[in-house]
């Protein structure tokens, strides 16, 4: 039978200061991880549904009541777009295109069917905005000349208005935003004495602009087409800002008097302030961590001097320094991956007690486990102190073996 | 196979020696398979020796060879080596674990050499009336049943010489004569000897060189 040199280590371990130094190290990397995890979720829940368009404001002339009595219509000139172009904090800027023509969309065969013989029609217009701010994930967004389909992105308001509002007054079924994209409506455009008939197909729901978006070839052949050329304005203007420069955006706006989506503007302040709370609280699991891994450090130094008699006496019945050193570097990695698995059960558990959390209070759906980075962070952690450790443990004990 | 030239512990760098001393001496050999006892009264420096030959303390001049090899410049693991199959040591203090069994204290010497069997280990025990001892803490032994399982531990090797630093003070004459029997069969056995370092008595052994400090 076998003597594991693991019983003199265990015996010269004391189990009180063990508990501290692991439940001090649970706690540190438990915190690096719930953070790193927090990050994830935190940029998920913010990016979903603006990836369509690029980072970027829609920008309003106001309407005042000068406008509507005199019926000339807020609109920019070409020397205030110029104006703002010039701007440094101006990354790039352009007029949205907005129809001059009559648009009539009304539900096709499916969506009668699917409302119960229910049936809509209404006079609505398009916007358009150049391809290159339009980040597109969706290859349909795509429209030529011939083409009878036109696809369409619509905003998601419209459908929260017409899931809560329309389809619990008038008693119709809801929709899923899934659904819709597989339905076709009837879209009539008209004008200078013309009319012609297509199909639109909802491809996606954008949570930016508040109105429904073609693709700008399709713009530009109805502008032809129908359009009425005496009616032509900008009243809306896109803008990318350069980094994330938010105030001088703002002090621009109420200076001019233009009209912002405020909302989508304190998200963007609002980012920023939780990338800097998320920063600081980073920064001190780490350091909180450091802490834990020192104070492991110090206590795997400090019961191998306490054993400094029985690892002295080892070298001198024949045990060589690599030996000893290698049965304290097994006992403390194990003990760390011990540390790391704990961490990780408790973690899983809080993320999915996070998802319950947030979706209960907030209606937010919060889905997935644990970010694969969390578990990189963890192990790359594991790795770094692993290596440290056993570093200092193979010095301290080749140390007492030269007494020896 | 061990030499000792000129060597003079700091310590004692001032002091004078009489003229048989080792530390008088230019060569001391101590030859593999022979006995040799180093005789001194207490504050000489015997256990002194003992740790130079050992390579446990470095705090002389001169120079002390193990095969013509300086001991100061071996490494760690060719001491280990050493330790494991040439030289063997019974110091006076004991240097058991005192939280082991009697049993994982001589295990934990023998896994390393596999030099004998656990039974082989018993039957050793039982010739120093220990064989019923063998799960007991060694911390509570008595500092003679201490010094019989040190000494047991000491031969659980092969060995060309086998360091013994006053290995029996703390024994009966009865127990003098049995682990003297016990050393001199493993040393022949092993083709080995000792160098047993002693204030005075010879004990039960024959010895093939003296030396004095």
């Amino acid at each position: 039978m076998k003597v594991s040199l693991n019983t003199i280590i265990k015996k010269g371990q004391k189990q009180g200061q063990l508990i501290v130094a692991f439940v001090g190290s649970v706690i540190g990397l438990l915190m690096l991880i719930g953070v790193v995890q927090l990050y994830m979720d935190y940029t998920n829940l913010f990016e979903e549904g603006e990836d369509f368009l690029q980072d970027g404001y829609m920008i309003e002339k106001q309407v005042n009541a000068a406008n509507t009595i005199s019926g000339k219509k807020a609109s920019y000139t070409q020397e205030e777009l110029d104006e703002l172009k010039s701007l440094d904090f101006i990354e790039d800027l352009a007029p949205v295109k907005t129809s001059n023509y009559k648009v009539n969309i009304s539900g096709g065969d499916e969506i009668k069917k699917l409302l119960g013989g229910a049936d809509f029609s209404l006079l609505f217009f398009f916007q358009s905005l150049p391809d290159k701010f339009v980040k597109i994930k969706n290859d349909d967004f795509k429209w030529e000349k011939g083409d009878s389909i036109i696809p369409i992105v619509v905003p998601a308001d419209y459908l929260n208005l017409f899931n809560n509002g329309f389809a619990s007054s008038q008693n119709v079924r809801q929709l899923s935003g899934d659904l819709i994209q597989k339905l076709t409506v009837n879209i009539e455009i008209s004008g200078q004495n013309k009319k012609t008939k297509f199909k639109g197909k909802i491809i996606d729901f954008n949570g930016k602009i508040n109105s429904i978006l073609v693709p700008e070839s399709f713009m530009d052949y109805a502008k032809d087409e129908f359009g009425n050329p005496d009616e032509e304005s900008m009243n809306r203007v896109f803008v990318v800002t350069k980094s994330k420069d938010h105030n001088k955006l703002a002090a621009l706006i109420k200076k001019r008097g233009f009209v912002v989506n405020e909302n989508k503007m304190e998200v963007g302040k609002q980012k920023i302030y939780v990338q800097i709370i998320m920063s600081v609280l980073l920064f001190i699991g780490f350091v909180i961590l450091v802490l834990a891994a020192l104070n492991f450090i110090l206590y795997s130094q400090l019961s191998i001097y306490k054993n400094e008699y029985e690892i002295g006496v080892l070298t001198q019945i024949g045990y060589d320094y690599k030996t000893v050193s290698w049965t304290y570097i097994r006992h403390f990695a194990i003990l760390f991956g011990m540390i790391a698995l704990t961490t990780f059960v408790l973690a899983i558990f809080g993320k999915m007690y996070l998802n319950y959390w947030i979706g209960s209070s907030f209606q937010v759906e919060l889905s997935g486990s644990l970010s694969i980075y969390a578990y990189l962070v963890g192990v790359i952690f594991l790795i770094a102190y692993v290596t440290l450790n056993s570093y200092s443990i193979r010095n301290t004990i080749k140390k007492i073996a030269l007494k020896n | 196979m061990l030499e000792v030239r000129n060597v003079v512990p700091n310590p004692m760098k001032n002091e004078s020696f009489a003229d048989e001393s080792v530390w008088q001496t230019e060569s001391v050999v101590f030859e593999k398979g022979q006995n040799h006892i180093v005789k001194a009264h207490s504050g000489k420096g015997k256990s002194t020796l003992i740790a130079y030959l050992y390579g446990l303390r470095s705090d002389y001049s001169g120079s002390v060879t193990y095969k013509g090899k300086d001991i100061k410049e071996l490494s760690l693991m060719e001491k280990a080596e050493i330790r494991k199959s040439s030289l063997s040591i019974l110091l006076q203090d004991m240097r058991l674990f005192p939280k082991l069994t009697v049993m994982d204290n001589l295990r934990l010497k023998n896994q390393l050499t596999n030099h004998k069997t656990d039974e082989e280990i018993v039957t050793m025990l039982d010739k120093f009336g220990l064989a019923h001892k063998t799960e007991q803490i060694c911390g509570t032994l008595s500092l003679g049943q201490q010094q019989r399982v040190a000494m047991i531990r000491a031969l659980l090797q092969p060995f060309d010489l086998l360091l013994m630093d006053e290995p029996f003070s703390h024994l009966d004459i009865v127990n003098q004569e049995i682990g003297c029997k016990m050393i001199q069969d493993e040393c022949d056995q092993n083709n080995g000897g000792v160098i047993l370092a002693s204030l005075g008595e010879d004990y039960f052994l024959n010895y093939d060189k003296r030396i004095s400090v």
